[in-house]
């Protein structure tokens, strides 16, 4: 019976979520986007406007945008905020010089209007690297005990040994679905 | 006059806002536990499925209208190292969950070290508490009373109450968020 019902709940729940992926330049946005994508790891070169693919995800659809992080062309993330529903920000856990800019990046962009309603994930990525900070070290560098109006997860991943990406997009995937449509 | 009028009618009609942190170890069942809250008092509220509930890094939230309330509740991660980070939540809370598993008397001592931690925060002696004694339709699940004696309450002043709960079957939650509401309700004004 419940088979039956979520059969059809997935038929009703075709939506494609809109779902944005910000972070600093060289936090690993664009090999996120195609590993979840293609299941690969691509080369990639820094990105200079942006990258948009379908993904599907289990029973999931989503249109992901993948925004060039460099400093001169962050302030055109915002172009892309509206209707949103997601928000993934990948930071390089192993960057510790610049976690203050990229808690300065996130809290300005957690200010917009547009994004009130937005799930946030973050992926501490690059956890494959020596030195990197954990859970804990991440969630205070980033400032997020601030962060109380919204849920928000922080996962461990290393896209370029694709672990942990399965898990985050799991996450993401659930509490997507308890939104309402 | 003006200004007694609007006291008034928000003192009457206006939804009264409050904030019930959930805390307590990792896996205790704090999101589930919320989740289930979400389900009783959400009209339609799709649930999550138990079993894709991962252990929160982050923060969960949940908004709650019954009667003239309206309760935000924070859930958060309880992993060992981000339990530094909950006095962040604790100062600005109005009421506090704690969240015990039944099914772990093992870490009886662990959770009683972590209660008191919770208990030194200035904030939290003057807010109602309640402990869910969570999975208690488990079997060899300890008894909230058991749980109650390895608690200590310390220097708190306002309400305490435990009782068993299970998350997974919604025992109780109603009965968890009816004691808080009356609990608030039942303070003086002038504490908000």
């Amino acid at each position: 019976m419940g088979g039956v019902l979520s059969y059809f709940r997935n038929l009703i729940d075709s939506k494609e979520y809109r779902i944005l992926i910000l972070g600093l330049d060289g936090a690993g946005k664009t090999t996120i986007l195609y590993k979840l994508q293609v299941g690969e790891i691509v080369t990639t070169i820094p990105t200079i406007g942006f990258n948009v693919e379908h993904v599907q995800y289990k029973n999931l659809k989503f249109q992901v945008w993948d925004l060039g992080g460099q400093t001169s062309i962050r302030p055109y993330w915002r172009c892309y905020y509206a209707n949103a529903d997601a928000v993934i920000y990948v930071v390089d856990s192993a960057d510790k010089d610049r976690m203050g800019v990229s808690k300065g990046e996130l809290v300005s962009m957690l200010e917009e209007e547009e994004l009130k309603d937005a799930v946030l994930l973050i992926l501490a990525n690059k956890q494959d690297l020596p030195g990197k900070m954990t859970m804990a070290e991440v969630h205070k560098a980033l400032g997020l005990e601030t962060l109380k109006n919204r849920t928000f997860q922080i996962c461990p991943t290393s896209a370029k040994k694709g672990e942990g990406l399965d898990a985050a997009m799991d996450w993401l995937g659930s509490t997507l679905s308890t939104k309402k449509l | 006059m003006y200004t007694l009028s609007v006291g008034l009618w928000e003192q009457f009609f206006q939804k009264k806002d409050y904030f019930v942190v959930i805390v307590g170890l990792d896996n205790a069942g704090k999101t589930t536990f919320l989740e289930q809250i979400k389900g009783k008092f959400v009209k339609n509220y799709p649930m999550l499925n138990p079993a894709k509930i991962t252990s929160t890094v982050g923060l969960n939230i949940g908004k709650v209208e019954v009667d003239q309330a309206r309760l935000n509740f924070w859930d958060v991660g309880g992993q060992e190292d981000l339990r530094c980070l909950w006095a962040n939540y604790l100062d600005e809370a109005s009421a506090l969950i704690y969240v015990v598993d039944a099914s772990r008397p093992d870490l009886l001592p662990t959770v009683a070290e972590s209660f008191k931690e919770v208990m030194k925060v200035e904030r939290v002696k003057e807010v109602p508490i309640l402990v869910a004694v969570n999975k208690s339709e488990l079997e060899g699940a300890i008894t909230a009373d058991k749980v109650r004696m390895a608690l200590d309450d310390g220097d708190h002043e306002a309400d305490m109450a435990v009782l068993p709960v299970s998350a997974l079957e919604g025992l109780n939650v109603d009965r968890c968020v009816r004691w808080i509401l009356r609990s608030l309700a039942s303070k003086p004004l002038f504490l908000d």
